[in-house]
């Protein structure tokens, strides 16, 4: 597969092939890649290049579906520079402090490619990012499959109302926003008194 | 000013245009409680993201682990970890004061055999006549798919009948692939005999490095370090550093 037919697969909307894209563009990227990194970074585990690799792969996903990646590059060079920031961050933060986050909020927020002015300053302490990790991943498992999964579907692989109310079996559009509405609402109302405290 | 839940989506997706963004903006700036509800938001899609983002991690993780099962990394691991205990174990041995165990050639090559990069083999130009450069390719594309979903057992097959095909018997790339399939499944006298034959200026880096790792796995220790001091040599080699490393592993 291309790397323009992956693209392609991957901004369709189409959830099947996303995920076929997906899959391939991993395992190619895995076998391009993981023992270089492992050999690579001798320092870090097998896990954590595991763990790293799949933090790095996701973020060159997200990049893709946020179109932050413009295609000037192939998609295994553009990937192989975000892979090599990664471990060398983590390979410092083990050398530093003894331990690495595997996520960074802020790094998820930056992929996330949304438009927050400066001021909002949207910081989080570390000792705190991993607990407010733990509450936010909470929040979404409080809510009900089907809200969890249109929530998903929505704002994590870009399904757009129309593919929403054939999916699940939606009278039409309308509903699929008013339902979307309706579960946001749900999950602030319960991220909020989890955050409480931890922002 | 009230704004609705979807204005507020619209202005962070940047959906909004530069006048309706600014004045938002402004709004913002001006009113801690618009900030709170912008926040709240942000706050939810992040939720979102990282409840995303774990799905997709665990499908990634069963992806891993079924391609380190049916593959080499699996196989990595675990000679990984042999070489680790074979470290501990000559680590107490010398502390008592005995011989080291020699060096298993198998355990190294397993350490450093690994996939051939696709575009080493898919990218080389096509040559022949029209008619045959299109069948060619067509043969090609379908082992490139192989080589993609790792199905080796299909890629095998056609390249046996290419290598029988009198237009195609010569060419480097075909035998490069058949040669890369016949060690990983540890037939290795088979893959020395086809790569000892190749002569391709074009292939001629990975042609040496997988013939050195042959005769790693064939236990001609000799022939190997030849061959890796010859790689190791070579700094436009991809495998230059590696060789180095692997010849020093021998002496």
């Amino acid at each position: 597969m291309s790397d323009e037919s992956i693209i392609k697969a991957l901004l369709s909307g189409d959830e099947k092939k996303i995920r076929e894209a997906r899959t391939i563009l991993y395992k190619n990227l895995l076998k391009e890649f993981f023992q270089k990194t492992c050999r690579k970074y001798s320092g870090l585990s097998r896990e954590d290049v595991e763990e790293t690799f799949i933090d790095a792969f996701l973020d060159l996903v997200s990049n893709i579906q946020n179109e932050q990646f413009e295609g000037r590059s192939k998609i295994s060079t553009y990937f192989s520079t975000i892979l090599n920031r990664k471990c060398s961050k983590k390979a410092d933060r083990e050398k530093a402090k003894g331990f690495a986050h595997s996520i960074s909020l802020e790094g998820v927020l930056f992929n996330m490619n949304l438009n927050i002015p400066s001021f909002l300053k949207l910081t989080f302490e570390q000792e705190r990012e991993q607990n407010i990790l733990k509450a936010l991943y909470q929040a979404m498992e409080a809510l009900n499959d089907k809200c969890r999964g249109l929530l998903r579907d929505f704002y994590y692989d870009k399904l757009s109302q129309k593919e929403l109310a054939i999916k699940w079996e939606y009278k039409d559009e309308n509903t699929v926003k008013v339902t979307l509405n309706r579960c946001r609402n749900k999950l602030k109302d319960i991220i909020g008194p989890l955050l409480d405290g931890l922002i | 000013m009230d704004f609705s839940e979807d204005y507020i989506g619209a202005f962070l997706n940047h959906q909004l245009d530069k006048q309706a963004a600014q004045e938002f903006e402004n709004h913002l700036r001006q009113s801690p409680e618009l900030q709170k509800k912008v926040e709240r938001q942000i706050m939810a899609r992040l939720s979102v993201e990282i409840h995303g983002r774990k799905a997709v991690r665990e499908d990634l993780k069963e992806i891993h682990n079924q391609y380190v099962k049916g593959g080499k990394v699996k196989r990595m691991t675990f000679y990984w970890g042999i070489a680790a205990s074979i470290s501990a174990i000559l680590a107490i041995m010398a502390y008592l004061g005995s011989r080291p165990a020699p060096v298993n050639n198998q355990e190294l090559f397993a350490a450093y055999f690994e996939p051939i990069q696709q575009k080493v083999l898919f990218n080389t130009s096509r040559r022949g006549s029209d008619e045959e450069s299109r069948n060619f390719s067509e043969i090609w594309k379908n082992v490139e798919e192989n080589f993609n979903t790792a199905d080796y057992q299909a890629a095998k097959q056609v390249l046996d009948s290419l290598i029988l095909d009198t237009s195609f018997e010569n060419r480097a790339d075909i035998r490069l692939a058949r040669a890369w399939i016949y060690l990983q499944e540890k037939d290795t006298r088979n893959a020395i005999e086809i790569l000892e034959k190749l002569n391709s200026f074009s292939f001629q880096y990975h042609r040496n490095w997988f013939l050195a790792l042959a005769y790693l796995q064939d236990n001609s220790k000799e022939k190997a370090q030849n061959m890796l001091l010859k790689v190791s040599q070579n700094t436009g080699s991809p495998y230059h550093k590696a060789a180095f490393e692997l010849h020093r592993k021998l002496e």
